[in-house]
């Protein structure tokens, strides 16, 4: 079984070669070959279920002992983790197929979109912070390429902001990792828990690397290069950005390093409230004035990933299940949010809401899913948004926090007010004469909305198993800090 | 002690050059000299008394490497910028909204 760690990095990177090798024969070849990729990761993420929850521990090593080597285990928060990327990456795989027609070199897209996906199970498998350093920095850097990737002078201002702040990000968490070794002398997450006990200068590289961290994932104050490179990207790689990547290079680490690095309930539980309760208002309220359709979404973004660090930052059980909840739940409407809103610039050829109107009728398909997200994201029962943001807002109150969780309820509201105007906007109201033409979007672009519509209905359906099953072992994982 | 100092001034030349600078070249100048500063940084703290923590050369090589491939993937940015507005200039670019 411990053979299957090194393969969900490897055939990634593997195709990825492939492919770059194979770039000049058909874009079909491509296709098939980063599909077929991904849909492998997939089926061995879920291979490694059943292991897992039972109690088995896998874990696999390469080289030298300790951070030298590469060390990668897995347990039920890698799980979860593992499990959204796979999914988050099927499904971008799938959507680019004929989403990426537009563009020219499908086959470098995918060299980058393969390396990314590489990176990112990387940083989840990897057993120690230098393996997952390395992870976020292969991941990133293909991701800043990504979002250059149309070439236009928006692509190019957007990623040379994304790739300035990215970096410095990075570096702060060089500095914490460099810092972090030379106090505790281990880095392996297993140790550091003992390692940092009453430890002098560790809480300088916790602020470094929560800086970083912090960056990654684009929280307020440190949000500036995520709308840039979040809605000028190609549709796929903004789904892929927004619902996968900034969850694992900023949250994961966070959840991995709080209960080592950070004691809950000092300072840096206020530090970590704060910027919570900033992302999720500034976030949402940002999001209100947005006419673009993808720039709304990516401030929503912003609030949601407010939501997470919240249930992160409260650190009771419940809280972490919330958070962890709220994280698979964005990871999935985000997703279906951003395809749709690629099927709509694709299909209309703008993506400004006040230009738009009334595509329900000449794209059911896309017009359905989305108001399916909407109702996720905005919290109706019984979809999945309403019981995770529901269980961080009783996480806060029963945590004694009540403060914070009427700001989580302010932004709830406030995120019913902004996608109410997007849909208003896109899919209903009167129909412009220039849009008349309008068709649907090509099966390969919807099919992955539907499937994810449908993760929407039935994670919020079957909420009570999801939890028992998967997302209480993970919180576990997390209190152990292991 | 003196290492420390000049890993700050490394660092926060570098931090002057990406938040004050107008010219794209010099912002990645900085990014680079921020990269530096943070290597000598790690290498420092590792410092045993005896020799330099192997662990913690490992970490300074790593930021090396990460930041010579992004600092050459903005240079390709940079140059593909300049392609497109004739200028270096940030404040020539059409600003994307906050």
């Amino acid at each position: 079984m411990s053979a299957v760690l090194p393969a969900l990095v490897g055939v990634p990177l593997i195709a990825a070669l492939v492919v770059a090798l194979a770039s000049r024969s058909s874009d079909r070849v491509s296709d098939v070959i980063c599909n077929a990729a991904t849909l492998i990761v997939l089926v061995l993420s879920i291979a490694l279920v059943g292991p897992v929850l039972g109690g088995v521990s896998i874990s696999w090593a390469l080289g030298m002992a300790g951070p030298l080597g590469i060390s990668f285990s897995v347990d039920a928060l890698s799980l979860v983790m593992l499990l959204v990327v796979s999914v988050g990456s099927v499904a971008a795989s799938v959507f680019s197929i004929s989403y990426m027609d537009d563009y020219t070199s499908k086959a470098r897209y995918y060299v980058l979109f393969l390396l990314m996906v590489a990176g990112m199970n990387m940083v989840v498998l990897g057993g120690d912070i230098l393996n997952m350093y390395v992870g976020i920095e292969i991941a990133a850097i293909a991701c800043y390429a990504l979002v250059a990737y149309g070439l236009g002078k928006e692509y190019l201002e957007a990623s040379f902001r994304y790739q300035v702040l990215g970096t410095v990000g990075t570096l702060c968490l060089v500095a914490g990792i460099g810092l972090l070794y030379s106090r505790a002398g281990t880095l392996s997450f297993s140790e550091l828990g003992a390692a940092v006990a009453g430890v002098e200068g560790v809480s300088l590289a916790g602020v470094l690397l929560l800086c970083g961290l912090a960056l990654k994932a684009a929280y307020v104050p440190f949000h500036a290069w995520l709308p840039d490179a979040h809605s000028t990207a190609p549709s796929p790689v903004s789904a892929m950005l927004s619902g996968v990547f900034i969850k694992v290079v900023g949250v994961y680490g966070l959840m991995r390093l709080l209960f080592v690095v950070f004691t809950p309930g000092s300072i840096y539980t206020t530090i970590l409230l704060v910027i919570a309760s900033l992302s999720i208002i500034a976030g949402a309220l940002l999001a209100l004035v947005q006419t673009d359709m993808k720039r709304l979404l990516a401030y929503c973004t912003i609030s949601q990933m407010g939501y997470i660090l919240l249930g992160v930052a409260i650190g009771s059980p419940l809280a972490l299940v919330g958070a962890l909840f709220h994280l698979v739940n964005h990871a999935v409407f985000k997703e279906l949010f951003f395809f749709g809103a690629g099927s709509v610039e694709r299909q209309a050829g703008t993506r400004d809401i006040s230009a738009l109107g009334g595509l329900n009728s000449k794209m059911p398909v896309t017009g359905v899913t989305s108001a399916i997200g909407f109702f996720s994201v905005s919290g109706c029962p019984p979809f999945n948004g309403f019981w995770s943001k529901l269980i961080i807002i009783v996480a806060a109150v029963q945590a004694g926090q009540v403060g914070y969780g009427v700001v989580a309820a302010i932004g709830a509201i406030i995120t019913v007010s902004y996608f109410l105007k997007y849909e208003k906007g896109v899919f209903f109201g009167a129909l412009p004469e220039t849009l008349k033409s309008v068709k649907e979007s090509p099966a390969t672009m919807y099919v992955p909305m539907v499937v994810l519509a449908a993760a929407c209905l039935a994670l919020g359906l079957a909420f009570p198993w999801f939890i028992d099953t998967l997302l209480e072992p993970a919180a576990q994982a997390i209190m152990l800090g292991a | 002690m003196q290492m420390y100092l000049v890993s700050a001034i490394l660092v926060a030349a570098g931090l002057y050059g990406v938040l004050l600078k107008r010219n794209l070249f010099k912002v990645l100048i900085g990014v680079a000299l921020m990269a530096l500063g943070v290597a000598s940084f790690v290498v420092t703290s590792g410092n045993t008394g005896s020799g330099v923590d192997v662990v913690s050369q490992t970490v300074a090589l790593v930021a090396v490497v990460g930041g010579a491939s992004v600092v050459t993937l903005m240079l390709v940015t940079a140059v593909r910028l300049h392609e497109k507005y004739g200028t270096l200039d940030i404040r020539e670019m059409r600003r994307l909204k906050g």
